[in-house]
C-alpha cells in the first residue's frame, strides 16, 4: 500500500474575476491604511492622556495659587489691621443743660480710640462761668 | 524733686503714653510674624508658579506630538484615497504582480 504525495499542483485554486481582484485590492490597501491608523490613533490615545492627566495637575497647580494668594492678602490684611491700633479723633461740640440753651458748655475733644478703649482730652469753655480742662476715658459697650 | 513733682501731676498723660508705647511694640511684633509669615507664602507661591511653568512646557510639548500625530493621519488617509484610486486604473499584470508580492511563499501578510 502506498500513499500519493501531494505536489504543487494539487493547491486548490481560487480565480477571481479582474473587478474581485480590483476590489480585493482596494481593501488590502484600506486594511494596511486601517493598520497604520490603528497605531497612530493608538499614539494619540496616550498623548492625549497624558495632556489631561497634566492638565488636570496644572489645575491643582493653579488652585494652590489661587488658595496661596488669598492666605498673602489675608495676612496682609492682618498687617494693615495690626499697624493701625489707634485712631485719633477731634471733636467740637455743644453740651446743654436739661432742655435749655442757657449757659451751654461749649468744648473741644481730643482722643484716641484703643480698640474698644477711648481715651482723650476736652477742653471746655461756658459763658458766665470759668472754663476748663479735664481727660475722658469711655469703654465702648456697643 | 521736680522730676517727682512732674511725675506726680502728670501721672495720667505717663499712663497712656506707656499704654500706647505697649500697644505699638506689641503691633511691631505681630507685624514681624505677619511678614515672616508673607515670606513663607511667597516662597510657596513661587514654587507653585515653577511647578505650574513646567506643567505647561510639558503639555506645551504634547500638543506639538499630537498635532504631529494628526498631520501623519492626515497623511495616511490621503495615501489610502490616493492607493484606492489607483487600483481602478493599474492593468491585470499589476494586479498579478500585486498579489504575487504580497502572498509570495513564506510571507503571510
Amino acid at each position: 500500500m502506498s500513499f500519493k504525495s501531494f505536489s504543487q499542483t494539487d493547491t486548490p485554486k481560487v480565480t477571481l474575476t479582474e473587478q474581485q481582484a480590483r476590489q480585493v485590492i482596494k481593501d488590502i490597501v484600506r486594511y494596511d491604511a486601517l493598520k497604520l491608523l490603528y497605531t497612530e490613533l493608538e499614539e494619540r490615545v496616550e498623548i492625549l492622556t497624558k495632556k489631561n492627566n497634566l492638565l488636570e495637575t496644572r489645575l491643582l497647580a493653579k488652585d494652590s495659587i489661587i488658595k496661596t494668594q488669598e492666605q498673602y492678602i489675608s495676612v496682609q490684611d492682618d498687617i494693615i489691621n495690626a499697624k493701625q491700633p489707634i485712631r485719633f479723633n477731634g471733636f467740637l461740640g455743644v453740651q446743654t443743660f436739661q432742655a435749655s440753651l442757657m449757659d451751654p458748655l461749649l468744648y473741644l475733644q481730643t482722643e484716641v480710640e484703643l480698640k474698644k478703649l477711648t481715651v482723650g482730652a476736652r477742653v471746655w469753655v461756658q459763658p458766665n462761668n470759668p472754663g476748663g480742662y479735664g481727660f475722658v476715658v469711655e469703654y465702648k459697650i456697643f | 524733686m521736680r522730676i517727682i513733682n512732674f511725675l506726680r501731676d502728670q501721672w495720667f498723660a505717663i499712663v497712656i503714653i506707656a499704654i500706647l508705647v505697649f500697644m505699638q511694640m506689641e503691633s511691631d511684633q505681630r507685624v514681624a510674624i505677619y511678614e515672616e509669615q508673607l515670606i513663607e507664602l511667597r516662597k510657596e507661591i513661587e514654587f507653585y508658579k515653577v511647578k505650574d511653568e513646567q506643567l505647561k512646557y510639558k503639555i506645551d510639548s504634547l500638543s506639538s506630538l499630537d498635532k504631529e500625530v494628526v498631520e501623519k493621519i492626515k497623511i495616511i488617509k490621503q495615501k489610502e484615497y490616493v492607493q484606492v484610486k489607483m487600483v481602478d486604473s493599474i492593468p491585470v499584470s499589476e494586479l498579478q504582480k500585486f498579489f504575487t508580492d504580497r502572498y509570495s511563499e513564506g510571507n503571510s501578510n
